[in-house]
């Protein structure tokens, strides 16, 4: 038996930009691997291609950005060359996400409970009721205080803070085997969004999940992640144990990143 | 500009204008005779080679005439919804601008002018002053300045809003270099497209007029009173009326296609 | 000496959720030469207020005296407060023009204030569109120094940039500062970024200043505790040693 599974292996993945002044690579030619059950990170400013790189594993790009060439492979299936059926039943169910914009993730004109029952019963093969059992047990899981509430309220009617508790709730509820969570925190005030990241901290180490967690915030990333790249213009700048990197960098673009950060730390 | 170019039909409908509007400004030129010359000896001649639209009951060469007509009802068209575009951008900015109770008074006579039938305030304006090009274009001016003005409002709402504004504030500019220089330049866009559509509509509100023969008055040709010119003789000599309809039916599809692509142009550039 | 003294101040507004108190009898005075930090959540008042001061809104009650009368502001989305269809030089001379400079003086202000912010002469006739984030920041940086003012309010400068950028902006208002000795009120809801540039501060939070002090003994000593709670949420943000990490 192997001693570390990989849930997700990047190889030489390439996104280009088709525009009218011509081809943007916007990623080009990056690899990393996720180790079953651990936090790996993604730091990168913006325009740095991370984002792109989290929504490219559920091939969720569309024109003009296209995948030129690479292999995503997930529990050793390419999910590149996968059809879009066989795709959906991915989406959601073994991989789900969890966006930088709780607002825009829900359905305005359903109740937060009926868009979690939905995906439950998309997946699952359960009974509603059971459904419904499942989601609550979701919301509370998330720390939501009024569960009852919450799920029969409408998104627009949540505090942005439990809107992405939600979100959160949402993306676990399916026991998927890996969570992407793109800039989870960035849209929120900052006593709000130590609360999520603590809330996910904790969730992340208890049921052992596997993360990609993409941020822009150098210490977000430092403090959630067990191994961390760094991008810049398209391309992997430095992958390593975050540790390592943080007392070590070798290169100077992560370099001069960390030491904007810590000028402005106290 | 490149999408623009791509679009095969407003580069036509472009093409059309252009055309036409260098025929008109061009008219003594391009008229092969003189409009108002009559010639007893080719009356009601089928095109031909002298005469390539034909001529009419008094044997006047209907091309000179349609492109001498084409000079009064594009001018009339120009103007008229130049005149439409000044009067919806002062009263849409200084509503949109002011608000309160300015905006509420204005905004009212806005509705007020939009209850009124246009084609019967016309007839009723043109009847008391009289027929004459410029009374034509006044009344035309006056009757489709509307919807430009809440075009305006809207943008100038949210325009006031943002921080260039504020920071201009801030730097002591009055009122009125706020509106001129921030406001109504960001506003232009979608004004400019909705003028090409009007030009399009101010032109057979011309033709309309004229073809009810209180427009442009005889012996100066428009393409309206050519038109109605060639009613009598509809059955014998098709081309008094069929040519000149043409000229009307392009042209306006023209500035219709083109104010269309404007718009897909202008409109996402709003969005970003 | 004080060059901002603000008495009392209260402004509603009205909105579909009801009466929104938006500054809510705030006092405070900001001394001549110094970076004064404002900070709070989205929706705690600060950016009204900063507006209440510049004299842009008018406040239901209370004053504001002003020890000057040239001031200049620079705004978060420098996308937002650059007019999109003016290019580099019409927007940074507009202060001179509505103030009726001359041609001669505009001329060598705007090379001397590109200059400052470190833009190369091609910027001027470009317009904001063709530029980065930072670069627009500069620009809107480079059009409140030309007017010489005495107090610049800085609603978010930094907040919508990436962190490199965000220190060289900072960096930037920082070195002005000292060149000129213009007095700074610094709003921004980044904890960092207020240690970074000011010496005092205060604490908002739905309208209300809940305390005011030197940034370095509050940082220290906290009183209220929501500056508490304030404080320790940008446990995530920073990373100071590597020690302090736990990993």
């Amino acid at each position: 038996m192997k001693l570390h599974v990989n849930i997700l292996e990047v190889k030489n993945l390439k996104i280009y930009f088709h525009t009218s002044d011509g081809i943007v690579k916007a990623v080009e030619d990056i690899s990393f691997e996720i180790e079953k059950g651990k936090v790996f990170g993604i730091v990168g400013e913006s325009g740095s291609g991370k984002t792109l790189t989290a929504v490219s594993i559920l091939k969720l790009i569309s024109w003009p950005g296209k995948i030129m060439g690479g292999k995503i492979l997930f529990n050793e299936t390419d999910l590149l060359t996968m059809d879009e059926k066989a795709l959906n039943n991915i989406r959601g169910s073994k991989i789900s996400l969890v966006f930088q914009e709780p607002a825009s993730s829900f359905n305005p004109v359903f109740t937060i409970g009926e868009q979690i029952v939905e995906t439950v019963l998309t997946h699952q093969g359960v009974s509603r009721s059971k459904a419904k059992e499942i989601t609550f047990e979701y919301l509370k899981r998330c720390r939501i205080e009024e569960v009852k509430k919450t799920f029969y309220d409408y998104p627009h009617q949540l505090s942005g803070g439990t809107k992405q508790r939600a979100m959160i709730a949402m993306a676990l509820v399916n026991s998927p085997e890996l969570i992407i969570l793109d800039e989870p925190t960035t849209a929120l005030d900052a006593t709000i969004q130590v609360q999520i990241l603590d809330l996910l901290d904790e969730i992340i180490h208890k049921e052992n999940l596997s993360i990609l967690f993409i941020s822009h915030n150098f210490g977000i990333i430092a403090r959630m992640c067990g191994r961390v790249a760094v991008m810049h213009k398209g391309k992997i700048v430095e992958c390593r144990d975050t540790k390592s990197l943080l007392i070590n960098p070798k290169e100077q673009y992560t370099i001069s990143l960390l030491e904007s950060v810590k000028a402005l730390s106290w | 500009m490149q999408e623009f170019v791509k679009n095969k039909m407003a580069v036509a409908a472009s093409l059309f204008i252009l055309l036409i509007l260098i025929a008109a400004i061009l008219a003594p030129v391009a008229a092969t005779c003189d409009p108002s010359a009559t010639d007893s000896r080719s009356v009601l001649t089928p095109p031909s080679k002298e005469h390539i639209l034909g001529t009419d009951r008094l044997g006047r060469d209907i091309f000179s005439r349609t492109v001498y007509g084409a000079r009064i009802s594009l001018f009339i068209g120009f103007i008229a919804i130049g005149m439409a575009v000044l009067i919806g951008i002062f009263i849409g900015a200084m509503a949109g601008y002011y608000g309160g109770s300015i905006d509420t008074i204005l905004m009212r006579f806005v509705d007020t002018m939009l209850c009124f039938p246009t084609i019967f305030l016309i007839l009723a304006v043109i009847s008391l002053l009289g027929p004459s090009i410029f009374n034509i274009m006044i009344v035309i001016g006056a009757t489709n300045w509307m919807g430009i003005a809440r075009l305006v409002r809207a943008q100038v709402l949210t325009l006031k809003e943002r921080d260039f504004v504020a920071a201009s504030k801030v730097m002591g500019a009055k009122d009125s270099w706020i509106i001129l220089r921030h406001l109504i330049p960001n506003a232009i866009g979608p004004v400019l497209v909705s003028a090409t559509l009007g030009i399009g509509g101010a032109i057979l509100v011309e033709s309309a007029l004229s073809f009810l023969g209180i427009g442009v008055q005889p012996p100066t040709p428009s393409w309206g009173n050519i038109l109605m010119d060639g009613r009598s003789t509809l059955g014998v000599a098709w081309w008094l009326t069929v040519f000149p309809g043409l000229f009307i039916l392009f042209t306006v599809l023209s500035y219709n296609i083109l104010g269309e692509a404007l718009r897909d142009i202008a409109e996402p550039r709003l969005k970003r | 000496m004080v060059i901002v003294k603000c008495d009392r101040l209260k402004k509603r507004f009205f909105g579909r959720a009801g009466i929104v108190k938006a500054v809510d009898d705030v006092s405070l005075e900001i001394e001549r030469a110094e970076a004064f930090g404002l900070v709070g959540e989205s929706g705690c008042g600060k950016t009204t207020l900063g507006k209440i001061i510049l004299g842009v809104l008018k406040p239901d009650s209370g004053n504001v005296i002003l020890g000057t009368k040239k001031m200049q502001v620079i705004f978060q989305s420098s996308y937002n407060s650059l007019d999109p269809k003016m290019n580099i030089s019409d927007i940074l001379s507009e202060g001179l023009i509505i103030k009726g400079t001359g041609q001669g003086e505009i001329k060598r202000k705007v090379e001397a204030a590109l200059d400052l912010v470190k833009l190369p002469k091609e910027a001027l006739k470009k317009y904001p569109h063709q530029f980065s984030g930072g670069e627009r920041q500069r620009i809107a940086v480079g059009r409140a120094v030309l007017t010489d003012p005495e107090f610049i309010v800085c609603d978010e400068p930094v907040s919508s940039l990436d962190v490199t950028i965000q220190l060289q902006i900072l960096n930037l208002l920082k070195e002005i500062q000292k060149r000129f000795g213009i007095t700074y009120l610094f709003i921004s809801h980044d904890l960092r970024v207020i240690k970074f540039m000011c010496n005092r501060l205060a604490v908002m939070r739905y309208g209300k200043v809940l305390e005011t002090g030197p940034v370095d003994y509050i940082y220290s000593n906290p009183s209220h505790p929501y500056t508490r709670s304030l404080l320790s949420s940008h446990f995530y943000d920073i990373i100071k040693n590597d020690a302090s990490l736990k990993l």
